[in-house]
């Protein structure tokens, strides 16, 4: 007895039902094949309800590194290259976005200059001299290079600004906050995000907080050097290096002495200061990573100077109340030795350490996997994700496939 | 079996009425009656939300969207899950293994695979669309989109505006 055909039972199924099949898939390269079949899987799985309910079982996976390219002056993607799991949808992304951004509305396209890369969306500022004015200021553009979409942030209120020298003060940092679960209205979470904009003045340092929502910047915490430590009465120790976010804090390293963290409490909206473990001289910590642990802990993955390299050193360190990290409660946990002469931290998470290693070594960029167990904590791989590495190259990009994805503004 | 004479009803009703175990008569699209036991219907969201708003117990529920055929076999999965509570170990691995072995039964009928999972969404089931769902997604898990279409039995019936964009993604390749 013949069968009838099974794709007229299968097209029988009401798209609803088609949906609760799809989202059963295991992986995200599974729905990027099933979308890839046929038209009523397509359908099903491009639709943004979907997406959204699949992107929130399946977490956005590292699909490259973003920086300046050499010599070119221009801003530039370099996709996860195979045998890395992600290669295929890297240059998926790489085909379907406009890294140029040349959607801005600019008669320079090279004036703008990346500062933070998150969640599809890229913060990116230029100056701007205004007819008449005696200086030139900063604005700020969100842009999403997927969708060339882009939002141009207004200009930071004058009577917040207190003296405009604030605002155009260049040292500091600008960046994407993650959007707070209170603020996370399902029906503009997709869309929503905060910029924070940190000044960096003579006397203090000034915070300000750009919502998506309200459209508005608003003045949210200042403290004055001298109040947070005295070891930042010295200028060379108030330089905020590479950023880290964990459990509701950024982390920097300041200043070249290696010696304490700036920490900015999102949800008290405060600056303090947390200290690094103590060095022996000679060991000063050079470069470090905040991640979050679990188990009520903060994680570090700190360098040291080391003889003929660097020692990696992993600490933790409980929290205290609302996140933050207890001064001076760092535990050991592990260490390793690395032998590069140089090298760069790219990001962090409990589990992976994201480098940049030069020429000297084994050139690229590498990804260190590191076992989840938070009392033993040890290398369990180490994984090349793009061969080449531009100098200028400081940006994680942590998304979805083309087909996966969705308009971040 | 239609033995839904009105003294064992009854009889059924006042003894077991307690115990939440009525019987319950489910009438197939084919007018073919089907009495379970009211645990066994309380698998269905759909039924116990009638039940539980005084519906009409007494005159059983007529269910147009399900033919005999699927409704038996719904049954046997209501039966198994709404009348035994497993308890101990090996209760809860014997229903674990009636689990696998009805789904595997499905699986080697895909039209009749549909069809339960149609009534299971239906009837509200959600154990039983659960399994089917995922019987269908493990079908799909795995496979390029060639091999998914050849799965399926589908034609293929992507556009060039489709093809494109896959193109583009590059995602399978």
């Amino acid at each position: 007895m013949a069968s009838p055909p099974a794709h007229r039972q299968l097209d029988a199924l009401p798209d609803d039902l088609l949906a609760e099949v799809l989202i059963r898939l295991p992986s995200l390269a599974d729905l990027g094949r099933a979308c890839a079949s046929c038209a009523s899987f397509r359908r099903v799985v491009t639709d943004p309800a979907f997406l959204r309910r699949a992107r929130a079982l399946h977490p956005p996976s590292l699909l490259g590194f973003c920086g300046a390219s050499p010599g070119a002056g221009g801003f530039h993607f370099h996709p996860a290259e195979a045998p890395h799991p992600s290669a295929p949808a890297a240059r998926g992304v790489l085909r379907a976005a406009d890294f140029g951004f040349s959607f801005l509305p600019s008669p320079d396209p090279l004036g703008w200059v990346v500062r933070d890369v998150l969640g599809g969306r890229f913060l990116l500022d230029r100056d701007v001299v205004e007819e008449g004015a005696a200086a030139a200021s900063r604005i700020l553009a969100v842009c999403d290079p997927l969708f060339r979409r882009y939002l141009l942030l207004p200009q930071i209120p004058q009577d917040l600004a207190a003296a405009s020298a604030l605002r155009q003060s260049r040292r500091g940092d600008t960046f994407f906050a993650p959007i707070g679960e209170e603020e996370c209205a399902a029906a503009v979470a997709e869309t929503s995000f905060k910029v924070i904009w940190i000044a960096e003045c003579a006397d203090k340092l000034v915070a300000f907080v750009f919502s998506s929502v309200t459209g508005q910047w608003r003045a949210t915490a200042s403290v004055c050097w001298g109040d947070l430590s005295p070891a930042f009465s010295r200028p060379a120790c108030r330089s905020m290096s590479r950023r880290s976010y964990a459990y509701g804090c950024f982390y920097w390293m300041m200043g070249d002495s290696g010696k304490n963290l700036l920490v900015l409490d999102m949800r008290r909206m405060d600056f303090s200061v947390l200290e690094l473990p103590s060095s022996a001289p000679g060991h000063d910590i050079v470069e470090c990573a905040i991640v979050e642990e679990g188990e009520g802990k903060i994680g570090m993955f700190a360098f040291r100077n080391y003889i003929a390299g660097y020692a990696l050193q992993i600490y933790s360190a409980k929290m205290q109340n609302e996140g933050k990290a207890a001064a001076g409660k760092w535990s050991f946990e592990t260490a390793m030795v690395v032998p590069f002469d140089e090298f760069g931290i790219l990001g962090a998470t409990s589990r992976e350490l994201y480098l940049k290693v030069p020429p000297s070594f084994a050139r690229g960029c590498y990804s260190l996997e590191f076992s989840t167990n938070p009392s033993c904590k040890y290398l369990e791989s180490v994984r090349r994700v793009i061969s080449g590495v531009p100098p200028s190259l400081s940006f994680l990009y942590v998304g979805y496939p083309p087909s996966l994805s969705s308009p971040s503004i | 079996m239609a033995s839904g004479s009105g003294a064992a009803a009854a009889a059924a009703d006042a003894e077991e009425k307690e115990s939440g175990s009525r019987m319950i008569t489910l009438t197939s699209n084919e007018g073919k009656a089907f009495v379970v036991t009211e645990a066994s219907a309380r698998q269905s969201a759909t039924i116990r939300s009638m039940v539980d708003d005084g519906g009409c117990v007494d005159k059983g529920f007529p269910l147009p969207n399900v033919d005999s055929k699927t409704l038996a076999r719904v049954i046997q999965y209501s039966d198994e899950h709404g009348n035994k509570e497993p308890h101990t170990v090996d209760e809860r691995a014997a229903l674990a293994k009636f689990d696998r072995d009805f789904i595997a039964e499905l699986d080697a009928d895909k039209a009749f695979l549909y069809d339960v999972t149609m009534a299971a969404n239906y009837l509200h089931i959600q154990g039983l669309l659960a399994l089917t769902t995922q019987c269908v997604a493990d079908t799909i898990k795995g496979k390029t989109p060639e091999e998914i279409r050849t799965a399926f039995g589908i034609e293929y019936d992507l556009t060039a505006q489709d093809e494109k964009e896959i193109k583009e993604e590059d995602t399978h390749a």
